[in-house]
């Protein structure tokens, strides 16, 4: 996706008219937008699975958020598509988590209720495949830090969460953080505060 | 560190965790993998056809148009022309000839000048007109 094929094209320098100048443009609009989906959706899962905690509903968000993101703000310009995305994924994230909460409440009446489909659900084979990038004894390491850190980013406030994981993890800055959360860029700073604060506190011990 | 006082570089626990997450990012399996790829083939593939359907909606009405211009002038173009022609010739030339009044009398001897029009084509030559009523030229 990243290779030297792609095209980019100056609009400014291009004529105003010509049939194949603005399939050139459309085609380079769609290659940029290819090109950043395939830059953030590792990432956006990952934050996904953090707050969601499952890997069905993370891609469920993720691949909203990608169409959203297409349908409503693909002729936006490149550069606001990052927070864009972000808030779309956010608010996905919440709409998962509301839903999340009544269903449990519902299902709270319900105490014999048991998902027959996911309780005889095999684990998909391809799964269980990984990356060959590091090694066995660095994989524990890694995944055991990560056990530990998403244990505790968690604990956090959901709007503490959002705020470290897209600071830290997505390095926005404070003001693409405030237009991803739909907030003020004061509000981040002391989620983002509260939240290192917090997992300082927390983790200091263990990491 | 004060709760109220941002880090302007990212202290041991952020560097920490930003490690973890990128690794974890790292190791992801090949099955989540796959589906994101194709979540996002998905969303680039609507992205190419509202611009296809935006380009069609705007081409189409100007195609529509053109065709029914064409159609026009090449069907219906000839058809006024040829009959437009024939009109226009019996409106210009017989018209006013049928109509001035001067010639009246010629319409009431109709018969008489078709007889005439008949006898010079057989004969080849044209015979002298004569006036119902006038002397006969010796």
């Amino acid at each position: 996706m990243r290779g030297s094929d792609t095209l980019v094209l100056n609009r400014s320098s291009l004529p105003a008219k010509g049939d194949w100048r603005r399939e050139d443009v459309a085609l380079g609009e769609i290659r940029e937008l290819e090109r950043f989906l395939a830059s953030v959706e590792q990432r956006a899962f990952r934050i996904a699975r953090i707050a969601l905690r499952n890997d069905d509903d993370a891609l469920d968000v993720v691949q909203d958020a990608m169409l959203q993101l297409a349908q409503r703000y693909g002729q936006r310009p490149s550069a606001e598509w990052r927070p864009l995305f972000y808030r779309i994924l956010q608010n996905r994230v919440r709409d998962y988590q509301r839903r999340r909460q009544v269903r449990d409440r519902v299902f709270a009446w319900l105490p014999s209720f048991v998902d027959k489909d996911e309780a005889i659900a095999e684990p998909d084979p391809l799964e269980q495949v990984g990356d060959p990038g590091p090694g066995v004894v660095e994989q524990l390491a890694t995944g055991e830090a990560m056990k530990l850190l998403e244990g505790a980013l968690g604990a956090l406030p959901a709007r503490q969460q959002e705020a470290f994981m897209l600071r830290n993890f997505e390095g926005l800055d404070v003001a693409q953080t405030a237009s991803a959360m739909g907030c003020s860029e004061g509000s981040v700073k002391t989620h983002y505060s509260r939240a290192v604060h917090t997992l300082r506190a927390q983790l200091g011990e263990a990491w | 560190m004060n709760a109220n006082q941002e880090p302007e570089v990212p202290s041991g626990i952020e560097a920490r965790s930003k490690a973890a997450f990128d690794a974890s990012v790292d190791e992801m399996n090949a099955s989540v993998r796959s589906r994101l790829t194709q979540a996002r083939f998905a969303a680039v593939a609507e992205l190419e056809r509202r611009k296809q359907s935006r380009w069609q909606r705007v081409l189409a009405p100007a195609a529509g148009l053109a065709a029914v211009a064409i159609v026009a002038a090449l069907v219906v173009g000839p058809l006024i022309h040829r009959n437009g022609s024939t009109g226009a010739t019996l409106a210009d030339e017989d018209m006013p000839i049928l109509l001035d009044t001067d010639n009246m009398e010629m319409i009431e001897n109709m018969e008489f000048y078709a007889w005439l029009d008949d006898d010079s084509l057989d004969d080849g030559s044209a015979p002298q007109a004569i006036e119902p009523g006038e002397p006969a030229r010796s």
